[in-house]
Parts: structure tokens; C-alpha cells; sequence
């Protein structure tokens, strides 16, 4: 089994800048990144069953969908009202509990994200590498230009709305509560001049 | 009178803890150590270079040079404050691994940072949102500090040969 790990980032086309307080606020719901579609296209290049795992808040499906759409079989969403707080080490805590429970032996992950992927490494044991560099088991960063996504026709579409969601609260994966908390604190944001 | 020049002596002997620098295998980040050096001199620390390139820190503003062992050997050992990494794949790997193994966030990649004497807290500046916020994040009371630092945003070296270097085999 293939599992892709897909980060759900903000959508810079549709942020609201907000000068009283300092900050930018996200008006729409988070995307898929390019890197991560091309992740998405190698493992269903490379066969077999292909498991998305996000690890995001219930805003997140479509994205899940997206991921379906682009040929992945399954998708797990572990959803919690605090992850877009999470960092590089809460969510490489939960994706290493997912990959021990779903006995993924093969990880793609975009190459953009190599402070997750490391930490994933450290926490299951696999190995790092590139799709060049061979397979399982291993985690392979993939770049944006290693494998180009097919355009989803409305039959894949239509297809992924009959795929499979599994929803987990990150709550419930047995992860003692403190393993969800950041070990950083933002203590201020201001905004950048044009 | 010399009872005041010991006095001052002891005043001025570094404190345990320590500010410790990862030099990883590519170019050596002198503008990494030149931070390091200005953090060791804000809380009256010894700075540590330690990595495959720590031997070339000496001249640079390092006051010990590791050999051997791990990172994370040499954090269980001497407890240093502050970590502090560059933005290479190499550093990252290092300090994301350090991360996982201690329970401890990554701060950056920072483009600014600096340390407040008062509480020893290291303020990373980060961008956020394709560059258009920047946060400023803390490790909050958890130690040690990992820093992560973007290479093109760290100050220029400077030569620091005068300095008195001592080697440490962990």
C-alpha cells in the first residue's frame, strides 16, 4: 500500500487582509498544492492501492476529493478544530500512527514538506529518498515536475464521489493529548507592506 | 585589588547551558556562527559548533568544537539553551530528527531572530502566507530552542581568530 501524505495549504488567492489587527485571515477553504497533486500521480503511476492521508480540520474535504479525483482509492481525513495550528511535529506524530496502523510501507510525500518527512522518518524507522533513489520501504519526496496530473474528466469526478472518506478525529487515534499540542507559540503577527 | 579582578573574572565565566550550532556537510555557514557568537555574548554562554564542519568554526566565533557522537548525545549531555540551525536540506534533516526525538518544534526557517537577555527566549521572525504576514514564534518554555535560519538572511561573517578554542569528544 501507498500512502500520500497530503498537506491542505492556504489558498493565497483568497485571503482578507485585516490592517487593524495585523494579520491575514483565510476567506476560503485550504487546496492542494501542486507538489502534492504530482505526489498523487506518481503513486497511482506506481500501482497497486493508493491511501491519501490529511490530516486537517472537517472543512477539508473537498480536498479529500480532490485527491480521489486524481485517482487515489481512499482518502483518511483526521480531523481536529485546532489543526491549522499544528506543526511539523504534531502532524508527523499523527501521520506516523497512521502509517503504523494502516501498515503503509510506502510514503509520498512533496518534497516542499522535508521537515515532515524527516520527522516521519525518525518516528517510524523508514528510510528518505527520491522516486530515483528506489522503493519500499521509504518515504519518497516527490518534486512538483516529477510526475504531471492528469486533469480530472467529469467521470473521475463522478467516480470519486463514490470513493471513500474514512474520517478519524485526531482525538481518537490514542495519541496521549499532549502529542497534539505545539511546541511553539506565535506572539505576534503584523502585516507586510506592498 | 585582586580580589576585584577575580571577582570580575568570575563574572564574567560563561554560565552552563550554551548556545550550539549545527554546521552541516555543504558550505560552511559562517554567518550561522557569527549569530551564534552574538547570542553566546547577549546571555553570557559558550557557543558550541558541533557537525561535520564544527573543526572550521573555531575561527569564526565558536568557543568549543565537538567531535564525535550525536546531536542528539551532545543536547542529553551538556543541555544546551538554544540549537541553532541554517536552512539547508542537511541541518533540516538534523534538526527535524532532533525535534522528533526530544518532543520539540522547529522555529523558522526565520529570517531575523534574536534572544532577550532577560528571559533567554528566542524570537523568530517567520513569513508567512506566500510573504504577505510575518509571525513572530517563541519556543514558548520548552528547551531547548530549534532555530532554523534561512542562509540568505544571516549576517555577514566575520574573522574571529583571536579566540581561545577548546575541543570536546563526546
Amino acid at each position: 500500500m501507498i500512502l500520500v501524505y497530503v498537506e491542505p495549504i492556504p489558498d493565497l488567492n483568497d485571503l482578507a487582509i485585516s490592517k487593524s489587527q495585523g494579520r491575514v485571515f483565510e476567506r476560503g477553504k485550504r487546496v492542494m498544492g501542486p507538489a502534492t497533486e504530482a505526489a498523487i500521480a506518481s503513486a497511482v503511476r506506481l500501482g497497486g492501492e493508493q491511501l491519501g492521508l490529511i490530516v486537517g480540520t472537517d472543512d477539508d474535504t473537498g480536498i479529500a476529493r480532490r485527491g480521489l479525483a486524481l485517482g487515489l482509492n481512499r482518502v483518511i481525513l483526521v480531523a481536529h478544530a485546532e489543526a491549522r495550528e499544528f506543526d511539523g511535529l504534531v502532524r508527523a506524530r499523527i501521520a506516523a500512527r497512521m502509517i503504523r496502523e494502516t501498515g503503509a510501507r510506502l510514503v509520498l510525500i512533496e518534497s516542499g514538506l522535508a521537515e515532515v518527512a524527516f520527522r516521519i522518518s525518525e518516528a517510524t524507522g523508514l528510510r528518505v529518498g527520491s522516486l530515483s533513489s528506489g522503493l519500499e520501504p521509504a518515504i519518497l519526496r516527490v518534486g512538483e515536475s516529477s510526475t504531471r496530473p492528469r486533469i480530472p474528466s467529469a467521470i473521475d469526478i463522478v467516480h470519486a464521489a463514490k470513493k471513500e472518506i474514512v474520517r478519524r478525529s485526531a482525538d481518537s487515534l490514542g495519541l496521549p493529548a499532549d502529542d497534539l499540542i505545539p511546541r511553539r507559540v506565535v506572539r505576534a503577527t503584523r502585516l507586510v507592506q506592498p | 585589588m585582586s580580589d576585584w579582578l577575580d571577582l570580575y573574572a568570575l563574572e564574567a565565566e560563561p554560565r552552563p547551558g550554551g548556545v550550539a550550532i549545527y554546521l552541516s556537510a555543504g558550505d560552511l555557514s559562517r554567518g550561522l556562527v557569527r549569530l551564534g557568537r552574538h547570542f553566546g555574548d547577549a546571555l553570557g554562554a559558550y557557543v558550541f559548533a558541533i557537525g561535520p564542519r564544527s573543526k572550521e568554526a573555531a575561527g569564526w566565533g565558536a568557543d568549543r568544537v565537538v567531535e564525535g557522537g550525536s546531536l542528539r548525545s551532545f543536547v542529553e549531555k551538556f543541555a544546551p539553551e538554544i540549537v541553532l540551525f541554517d536552512a539547508s536540506d542537511g541541518s533540516i534533516e538534523q534538526a527535524a530528527r532532533l525535534g522528533q526525538q526530544l518532543g520539540r518544534s522547529l522555529l523558522g526557517p526565520a529570517f531575523e531572530a534574536a534572544v532577550d537577555p532577560s528571559t533567554r527566549l528566542v524570537v523568530a521572525k517567520i513569513r508567512t502566507y506566500g510573504g504577505r504576514q510575518i509571525e513572530e514564534v517563541t519556543a514558548g518554555e520548552w528547551r531547548p530552542q530549534l532555530i532554523v535560519m534561512e542562509r540568505e538572511s544571516l549576517p555577514p561573517a566575520q574573522e574571529d581568530t583571536g579566540r581561545r578554542v577548546e575541543s570536546i569528544r563526546i
